[in-house]
């Protein structure tokens, strides 16, 4: 078996790992695919190292987060105003719409992945500075501390920006809203 | 789900985080696996090339069999190209070539022989000289002078 099958049988187990951390960060597949096969590339980098740790997931996943912080940092204000743009005319993204597509669910269900799917979107329509620190508290089960270490901001900013996300979804989610 | 408009915060902390943890994973595109692996490759391909034991195994043995048909060639051909080889220098050894690589072998001798001469005669030797024959040449300029003004009574000057 070569390098690269070994890297190979890797990636297929770790890929679904680290797109779903990106995508959830990122709010957006293209750019969660993009820094995922950076994710990846690094790894490959340090596959003798890293290729039969037990610390491997937790490695992607640490190298995930800060990627994207990073390529939030980085990119997504040059392109927020166009993104938001989108966003009030663009549909579901497409797992979002595969999640509503899905052809299993059927009652109650069907009606659970209804809910999922606007969870989905609520969550992905929540601005940056309060879609990531709630990932990574209720996903990623960060603390606040280091929610506001990673992101070089203050507890009190971080614990805010979480409940007004929370608060946000709760407002897209309850009855009076969900029928829109 | 039971999302109502007057939550206590706790409460919606409790919700979001059980909803949340019930989301489907999402699942990478088909596309990730195939891009990673080309740049995988690529970047490989560049780093270090492939070993021998790295190689599709019909490359190995097409490699394996054109070396043991070099190596059996060789083997057999030696004494044919030893034979040649030994007809070929001994016609050059007789030709123009032979005399100048003669003519260029005694030349280097021959400086070889003035080089060691110099370093063991010559050098020790000229630290004693040169004064020496300095010192002669003004003795006899200085005795050659004299002679001149007695003998000859200066009458080259009159």
């Amino acid at each position: 078996m070569t390098d690269a099958d070994r890297f190979e049988a890797f990636l297929r187990e770790f890929q679904d790992m680290v797109f779903a951390s990106a995508v959830r960060l990122l709010g957006n597949p293209a750019e969660a695919e993009d820094v995922a096969q950076t994710v990846f590339l690094k790894a490959f980098e340090r596959f003798d190292t890293i290729g039969q740790s037990p610390a491997a997931a937790g490695w992607l996943k640490t190298v995930t987060t800060n990627l994207c912080l990073n390529h939030l940092s980085r990119y997504r204000s040059r392109w927020r105003l166009f993104s938001e743009l989108e966003k009030d005319d663009a549909g579901p993204a497409p797992y979002e719409a595969a999640l509503v597509a899905d052809p299993h669910p059927a009652g109650d269900d069907l009606e659970c992945a209804a809910d999922q799917a606007r969870l989905e979107q609520a969550l992905q329509r929540l601005p940056d500075h309060q879609r990531v620190p709630i990932v990574l508290f209720h996903f990623e089960e960060r603390s606040y501390q280091d929610i506001a270490n990673l992101l070089g901001v203050s507890l009190g900013k971080v614990k805010t920006d979480i409940h007004r996300g929370r608060d946000a979804l709760r407002h897209a989610l309850a009855p009076e809203h969900a029928s829109r | 789900m039971r999302w109502h408009p007057n939550m206590h915060p706790d409460e919606l902390a409790r919700l979001v985080d059980r909803e949340l943890k019930r989301l489907p994973a999402p699942q990478a595109p088909a596309t990730l696996l195939p891009r990673v692996m080309a740049a995988v490759r690529a970047r490989a391909g560049e780093a270090a090339p492939r070993t021998w034991m790295a190689w599709p195994l019909a490359w190995r043995l097409g490699s394996a069999a054109a070396a043991a048909v070099l190596i059996a060639g060789l083997v057999w051909a030696w004494p044919v190209v030893q034979s040649q080889v030994f007809v070929q220098l001994a016609a050059l050894a007789e030709g123009p070539l032979f005399r100048i690589v003669d003519a260029w072998r005694e030349l280097g001798a021959v400086s070889t022989a003035a080089g060691v001469i110099w370093r063991t005669v010559v050098q020790p030797l000229g630290w004693v000289v040169l004064p020496l024959v300095l010192l002669m040449w003004v003795a006899c300029a200085t005795f050659g002078a004299a002679l001149g003004r007695v003998a000859l009574g200066g009458a080259t000057q009159s």
